[in-house]
């Protein structure tokens, strides 16, 4: 990194120094010294920095692998340790007298141990009886399907209002590993599958990459956990590059296992339809606030069931990578609020990360589409670097589902 | 039987390619080198953890990685508006910082800087900005012009400005030096 930085900065006088000049050969050299003596002290804490995190990287990557290790070990090595107990146990010398007192202590012992016995088998049936209800591979259809936490609203509205497509569909085995897809949902916006995995803990999780009828790539699923025991995942697709007039989606499902060996990846595909849920609410709006010194364009919003978007346009604000403080906007209609449920992602021109970005979109993943009424955006001048205490304040309707 | 497996493996390239970048956008955006570490380390963890795209050709892991920084950072402010706390540490780490980032503190140690630190003091802010990613972090034009999200042309153009305003005034001190 050093002499890499240093060959920068030789290269950026090169460049940028009208050699030209011979007259002032003495200034050139006079700059390039002492701007490199200048930043020379900060320059050194940010390759420190830069050190820093790659060993803490490198220890949390040993970590995991320690603990994967340790784990085959403790497997390998807790029968004979148990013997081992048993051994000592019964050569243990026998205590010939026993006081009243702790004979006493040792029934009531005794007496709570079995409730805890009882009791905690009771637990560990419950749970075992609820995982199966989820469904694993080789077990006959899903009867209860979890949903996710209270973070991903839509989802939940979906989930616990049936509108799921049951799946049930297994992987081969690959690298000792099955995954079950066993629910999906799809809107004009998000695509959501849910799946389980099976097999022994290997680190690393498997990729899923999503195609749709047509040899439509649509990405990588960016994945978040229902619950770890058993392991049920949620991955998340956008929706953008649906065609329009799509009924039924006929999705292949690429699944890869990365394994930290550098062997071959194990990879498998399987292929479901889910049926396309087109409806949405569209708001044409091109509203333009002054805040904080900035010109903001509220260009549209699009609403469906799982997620609400707000298209915001701003040169300044795309140039810049997007608002200071995101949770300094607020969106709200009737009742509800956006308040801290706000995601923002760079709005590029051509909706795809190699477009020019053009503003931002603001995702809300709450269920709004049965909202009607005036709907506020409010804007704080410290969102986009701004002074001033004066909000931007953006209203507007947005009509039913087309 | 256990069989120890290989020790992982850390994507250098990668790391080295693109971490001076994304520091240097992390302290742009948070002000604070503890939470650029912090911050730099989770979105290193997330590449780690999505290893399929460290096959995938270079443009889609840059628009990646730069992606996850933007989210980083996005979820850096919500957690901090939900959880508002600064440490001892952070308050020293921002004046360190400011002292460090406005090459102040090394400017005055000698005379021959302060002429320096006070042109330096006087440019417009943009181009400050990008002689510190330049020199400061040590960042390619290609890289200054993501962290600023501006063209590579338009880097060139303000470094060239810095640099000939620097050097404008330079010559003037040797002129009336040489008096």
């Amino acid at each position: 990194m050093a002499e890499q930085g240093k060959d920068r900065s030789t290269e950026a006088f090169d460049e940028q120094l009208d050699s030209s000049t011979g007259f002032f050969e003495s200034t050139k050299h006079r700059l390039a010294e002492d701007l490199q003596r200048s930043y020379g002290t900060y320059a050194q804490a940010n390759k420190e920095s830069l050190r820093r995190v790659e060993q803490r990287l490198e220890t949390r990557l040993r970590q995991t692998q320690q603990g994967e290790e340790a784990k085959a070990l403790e497997n390998t090595q807790k029968r004979p340790q148990r013997i081992y107990k048993i051994e000592n146990r019964s050569a243990r010398p026998k205590k010939t007298r026993w006081s009243r007192l702790s004979r006493f202590l040792s029934t009531i012992a005794a007496v709570l141990v079995v409730g805890a016995i009882v009791g905690s088998t009771a637990i560990v049936f419950d749970i075992k009886n609820r995982s199966a209800s989820v469904g694993l591979a080789d077990q006959t259809p899903i009867s209860r399907v979890p949903c996710s936490d209270p973070s991903d609203p839509g989802e939940q509205y979906v989930c616990t209002n049936g509108l799921e497509t049951p799946l049930n569909i297994t992987t081969t085995t690959f690298d000792k590993r099955e995954v079950t897809l066993f629910a999906g949902y799809a809107d004009a916006q998000r695509i959501l599958l849910k799946y389980m995995l099976h097999g022994p803990n290997i680190g690393a999780e498997p990729t899923m990459d999503l195609t749709m009828q047509g040899g439509i790539e649509l990405g990588m699923g960016a994945s978040g956990y229902i619950l770890k025991k058993p392991l049920v995942k949620l991955a998340n697709f956008s929706a953008d590059k649906v065609p329009a007039g799509t009924k039924e989606l006929q999705l292949t499902a690429h699944l890869r296992q990365v394994r930290y060996d550098g062997s071959k990846p194990a990879e498998d595909s399987v292929h479901f339809s889910l049926p396309f849920h087109a409806e949405k609410r569209v708001a044409s709006i091109n509203q333009t606030r002054n805040i904080g010194g900035a010109s903001l364009i509220l260009d549209h919003v699009t609403i469906t069931p799982t997620q609400t978007s707000v298209y915001i346009k701003n040169d300044a604000l795309a140039r810049r990578g997007g608002f200071r403080q995101p949770d300094d906007i607020y969106l709200s209609v009737g009742n509800w609020n956006s308040h801290n449920k706000i995601d923002e992602v760079p709005w590029t021109s051509n909706n795809k990360t190699t477009g020019t970005t053009i503003g931002s979109i603001l995702h809300i993943n709450s269920p709004l589409m049965d909202q009607h009424g005036k709907w506020i955006l409010t804007i704080q001048p410290g969102v986009v670097g701004g002074t001033g205490t004066l909000a931007g304040v953006f209203t507007f309707t947005v009509p039913v589902a087309q | 039987m256990y069989r120890p497996t290989q020790a992982p493996k850390l994507p250098n390239a990668l790391y080295q390619r693109y971490a001076p970048a994304v520091l240097a956008y992390l302290m742009r955006q948070v002000h604070s080198r503890e939470d650029a570490e912090d911050l730099l380390l989770e979105i290193f963890l997330v590449i780690l953890e999505k290893e399929p795209m460290l096959e995938r050709d270079e443009r889609f892991q840059h628009s990646y990685i730069w992606a996850i920084a933007r989210h980083k950072v996005a979820d850096y402010y919500r957690h901090s508006a939900k959880h508002p706390s600064i440490s001892l540490a952070t308050v020293e780490e921002m004046i360190y910082e400011r002292d460090d980032r406005e090459p102040e503190q090394v400017a005055l140690r000698r005379e021959e800087y302060a002429q320096l630190h006070r042109l330096m003091k006087e440019l417009p802010e943009m181009q400050r900005e990008v002689l510190q990613l330049r020199f400061g972090h040590g960042l390619s034009y290609e890289e200054i012009a993501q962290v600023l999200a501006k063209s590579e042309g338009a880097v060139r153009m303000i470094l060239h400005r810095a640099l000939k305003l620097l050097r404008g005034a330079y010559n003037r001190k040797l002129a009336e030096r040489s008096k």
